[in-house]
């Protein structure tokens, strides 16, 4: 007797093979994961009961034929009515899952998988309890099935077969079909055995490294070392045995031989009672820990709809904090026992040692004087720092250390660059550790005081000079100065805060914009302090301006003035503008007209 | 390809592994930097793309808005040149975040949504993305029947490529039947939100933040206590998310987790010196005065505090009197609400503010059980 769907299976295939499941091949994970769950429900009242799978594939005929058989519990005639039922719900849903912690409805949903890659579905199967006939339901993609109870009878189990659908190929292909079946369910506890004609293979055949006892830890390293490699084809820098209670998960963290991005996405492989769940797993280990890539198996995390990741409930929560702290105290013995391995893996992963010492105490304590900064002299730890220099000096912001990063070396000041994430945070912190050492946060402003001031004699002399250099500069809101500073064959320095670049950067905008989006920005401005202007300070033991500050040609002076603006933007690594281009032009074909006006005679 | 351009393309190539967030603007800053000096037009119009999309997403508005109105203007003088759907989504945030910033008067707003809407037209796209900013204005200038109206006509507009993504409309319909009064509904509708069958850049990370207080109100604490958790990991690595944190604390202030509710004033106060958003800052000193208030009437007159050193009462032992505090605190929310109620001419930023110290009446311990990762 012919039954029909009351839902459109075409369509319902459709939707799960394009959104629900990733690719086509998930099939082998849900026929693995529909034996497992079987054998699971069998051993909870025969515990005795030794659970197989079987995969068999055979290639007569026009199309090839793939079987999974597996000795689980079986379904009943009532419970295969359920999952057709459960089928039926799942279209009516906006989703397109149902809760996976029931077992006929998962059943159901993971045959639905087949249809991407057959066209009709024969399940046979004898149930383990009850009456235990053998049923054969045979589903077709066109929405009709039949139900049939052959006489034969056969070992309680479920049997399911597939027929190749044209475009399907290569799922039918033993290489493929061992290397998926490897893939999710390598971790599984029951063997699972493939065969084609006379080619026989054993799926799972190693237990992971957790799950084994080892004579030495020589022997335990080595094959640590060797899983990681086998499974990502890297060799990693070391490897820390994970394990909570709370959630049931047992694991191994690999140390990763190079530094990772700060928040390159977090890609974790982890199983979930031993079948594969994802390999880009998020959420399992805290923020900070982005140096290590894990392989765990977790039994009691619960996964979200879209199996992708862990529903973040309390006990997520606390799994994280437990395998947080294995890590931490991972760290902790390796500063004790081994601080020559330690000091390579901060090297590679100073931003997570970096990231942690913010949030944690103890860490700080024990870590802050191995951390490396990038400094005007190079990148060096705390502790090198402190051992050249009785003072601290940093600066927040990136712009500010470009500016000034050569003038400071000039002077002897060491500058930590703490633009870079957590450095301000930490470094603030410094005296926690050193109570005693000085801590300034340097700008250009404070470099500037460090400047030899000019005797009121000198300021006398070059008082007409910095006038008009202020005149002149005022239209690119730069005012000026006049010290001695090393090194002497640096003219003038300029230097402009985040603000004042931000303000050049709105009076460049404000040039293309139309008249709406001018006064848009005019308002935008208006409810931010933006006075601040940048400086130039002239360097008056640099001979050329020693020179120009007293001389009296007023437009000589201004062209002088005007290059030695543009020339100390351009050392500041500042992009000029478009006012700033056109001073140049004027400013280097003024010096030349001044110059062939001035000398003209000599040149006839 | 000048070096300056291959170093362009190299920064935006690392900009895209990042997540939003400060490290992410400094990278694309260092493009649109490298890109100027490089002087090619299209360079300089892409560096400035991805740096408008991490200024707006990593919580520096102004400066997302200034690269944007340059964009706009390439965009107009060089046509055919550049995306056009690009620019309009681009248009989209530039358009969802103005209101966020007082100094800009209210014509200027709506002139600014008038241009989107014929820009949306001219493409040749429908209004539904229009009608949603329409709707989130008159709701921010607590114009009820307005906002409601605009809603309506939003829903029966056809989605197109220019309409949010599904995860941020299903956001949008729990955050309007928040606006109804409707707990309950929402957070029912919330559900493919939070169990991660929808998701986006900033979805659900908005959507735990705005379901804290509602969830409190129906009793629900197992659940808020799950939205905070959730939603506070999603949100405590960018400054863009200030205001929810102060939907956070309120939310710790009422349960009585207050060691976590310091924990996350001390580590998040230097946001307010970056993010110059103040709707957001307004929030943030809202839950911060409404947790001190808390904190003094519980018997903490003082407080161990571990602020920046610019912090304007910055101590030396870190102690601060309460008191003193909350007082700063709710000075500072108020200068705010008067900016926005005058810009809004309503009165629906101080009457928030006056209204807060009524959800004490919400407080009951529930605490924390495992301590956090």
């Amino acid at each position: 007797m012919d039954y029909k769907f009351q839902v459109n299976l075409s369509g319902i295939i459709d939707l799960l093979s394009k959104h629900t499941y990733s690719s086509p091949r998930v099939f082998v994970r849900e026929l693995q994961q529909n034996a497992a769950d079987a054998i699971t429900a069998r051993r909870h009242f025969e515990p005795e009961h030794h659970g197989e799978m079987h995969i068999e594939l055979s290639g007569d005929g026009p199309a090839p034929t793939l079987i999974f058989r597996d000795n689980g519990i079986g379904l009943t005639e009532e419970e295969i009515h359920l999952f057709l039922a459960t089928i039926g719900q799942t279209s009516k849903r906006d989703e397109s899952f149902v809760q996976r912690d029931d077992f006929i409805g998962q059943f159901g949903i993971g045959l639905l998988s087949c249809f991407v890659v057959s066209d009709d579905v024969v399940v046979t199967t004898r149930s383990a309890r009850g009456e235990g006939r053998t049923i054969e339901w045979r589903g077709r993609s066109d929405g009709t099935y039949s139900l049939e109870f052959p006489d034969r009878e056969i070992e309680p189990g479920t049997e399911v077969r597939l027929r190749c659908k044209s475009g399907s190929e290569q799922y039918f292909e033993s290489d493929t079909l061992i290397r998926l079946a490897r893939h999710y369910g390598s971790l599984l506890r029951f063997p699972i055995h493939f065969a084609e004609g006379d080619l026989t293979a054993l799926i799972n055949d190693a237990r992971p490294p957790w799950e084994q006892e080892f004579e030495n830890p020589l022997f335990e390293r080595e094959a640590y070392l060797g899983y990681g490699r086998d499974l990502f084809q890297m060799d990693f820098f070391d490897y820390v045995p994970l394990k909570s209670s709370i959630g049931d998960v047992h694991g191994v963290a690999f140390v990763l031989p190079f530094s990772p991005s700060l928040a390159m996405k977090k890609t974790h492989r982890v199983y979930l009672k031993n079948m594969l769940l994802s390999e880009q797993t998020e959420g399992l280990l805290p923020d900070w820990a982005f140096f290590v890539k894990c392989v765990v198996n977790a039994n009691d995390l619960r996964p979200t709809a879209s199996r992708e990741a862990f529903y973040e409930d309390e006990t997520l929560a606390a799994t994280r904090a437990a395998l947080g702290r294995q890590l931490r105290k991972y760290l902790i013995d390796l500063a004790e026992k081994n601080p020559g391995q330690l000091r390579t893996l901060i090297q590679l992963h100073f931003l997570s040692f970096k990231a942690l010492a913010v949030d944690d105490e103890e860490f700080f304590q024990i870590f802050m004087k191995w951390l490396p900064f990038e400094t005007n002299m190079g990148t060096m730890t705390l502790t090198e720092y402190i051992a050249e220099h009785k003072v601290i000096r940093y600066t927040p912001d990136r712009d500010q250390f470009r500016q000034t990063a050569a003038i400071a070396a000039a002077q002897s000041l060491c500058v930590i660059n703490a633009g870079f994430t957590y450095d301000a945070q930490l470094i603030e912190r410094v005296q926690d550790l050193f109570p005693s050492i000085q801590l300034y946060r340097v700008n250009a402003d404070i470099l500037l005081l460090s400047f030899k001031f000019l005797t009121i004699d000198e300021q006398d002399e070059v008082a007409e000079f910095v006038k008009l250099a202020n005149q002149v500069l005022e239209p690119f809101q730069c005012s000026v100065e006049i010290r001695s500073f090393h090194p002497g064959d640096l003219p003038a320095l300029y230097n402009a805060g985040t603000a004042a670049l931000f303000k050049q950067s709105i009076g460049e905008t404000k040039k293309v914009v139309n008249g709406f989006w001018s006064s848009v920005l005019d308002e935008m401005t208006s409810g931010i302090q933006l006075e601040e202007f940048a400086q130039l300070c002239f360097n008056y033991s640099n001979p050329a301006v020693y020179k120009i500050a007293r001389m009296r040609d007023e437009r000589l002076l201004k062209f002088s003035i005007q290059m030695l603006y543009v020339q100390a933007v351009l050392l500041s690594h500042r992009p000029l503008t478009s006012k700033e281009t056109v001073l140049l032009n004027e400013g280097l074909l003024g010096l030349i007209e001044w110059g062939a006006d001035t000398f003209g005679e000599w040149v006839q | 390809m000048s070096r300056n351009e291959e170093r362009v393309y190299e920064l935006l190539e690392r900009s895209l592994k990042l997540e939003d967030g400060d490290e992410m603007i400094a990278v694309c800053e260092e493009a649109v930097r490298e890109a100027d000096l490089s002087g090619d037009l299209e360079t300089q119009y892409y560096a400035r793309e991805q740096f408008v999309r991490a200024c707006v997403f990593g919580g520096e508005t102004e400066r997302g808005m200034v690269a944007f109105a340059w964009l706009l203007a390439q965009f107009d003088l060089n046509p055919g040149m550049f995306s056009q759907w690009r620019i309009l989504w681009k248009y989209k945030w530039i358009v969802s975040l103005v209101c966020d910033f007082p100094q800009i008067s209210k014509e200027r707003i709506l002139e600014m949504l008038d241009d989107l809407s014929a820009r949306s037209q001219q493409a040749g796209f429908g209004l539904r993305a229009v009608y949603t900013h329409r709707y989130r204005i008159e709701k921010f200038w607590d114009n009820r029947p307005a906002a409601i109206e605009n809603y309506r006509i939003m829903q029966e507009l056809p989605r197109d490529d220019l309409s949010n993504c599904p995860a941020c409309e299903l956001d949008e319909e729990v955050g309007f039947a928040l606006y109804c009064g409707k707990n309950e509904h929402a957070v029912e509708l919330a559900g493919p939100l939070l169990n991660g069958s929808k998701t986006c850049t900033t979805v659900p990370h908005r959507t735990y933040a705005s379901l804290l207080l509602p969830l409190v109100q129906l009793g629900r604490h197992e659940e808020a206590l799950h939205c905070h958790r959730a939603g506070y990991e999603l949100i405590s690595k960018n400054k863009d998310y200030l205001d929810r944190v102060g939907d956070h604390l309120i939310f710790l202030a009422l349960t009585e987790n207050f060691d976590r509710a310091i924990q996350l004033l001390e580590r998040h106060y230097p946001w307010t010196e970056q993010n110059r958003d103040l709707a957001d800052r307004f929030r943030f000193f809202r839950g911060i005065w409404f947790l001190l208030e808390i904190l003094e009437e519980r018997g903490r007159k003082t407080l161990n505090l571990r602020m920046p050193r610019s912090f304007p009462f910055s101590s030396i032992d870190g102690r601060y009197e309460t008191k003193r505090l909350a007082e700063w605190c709710r000075q500072q929310s108020e200068a705010l609400a008067k900016r926005f109620d005058e810009r809004n001419e309503t009165d629906f930023f101080s009457r928030t503010l006056r209204e807060t110290p009524s959800l004490k009446k919400l407080c009951a311990p529930f605490p924390l059980n495992n301590s956090p990762a």
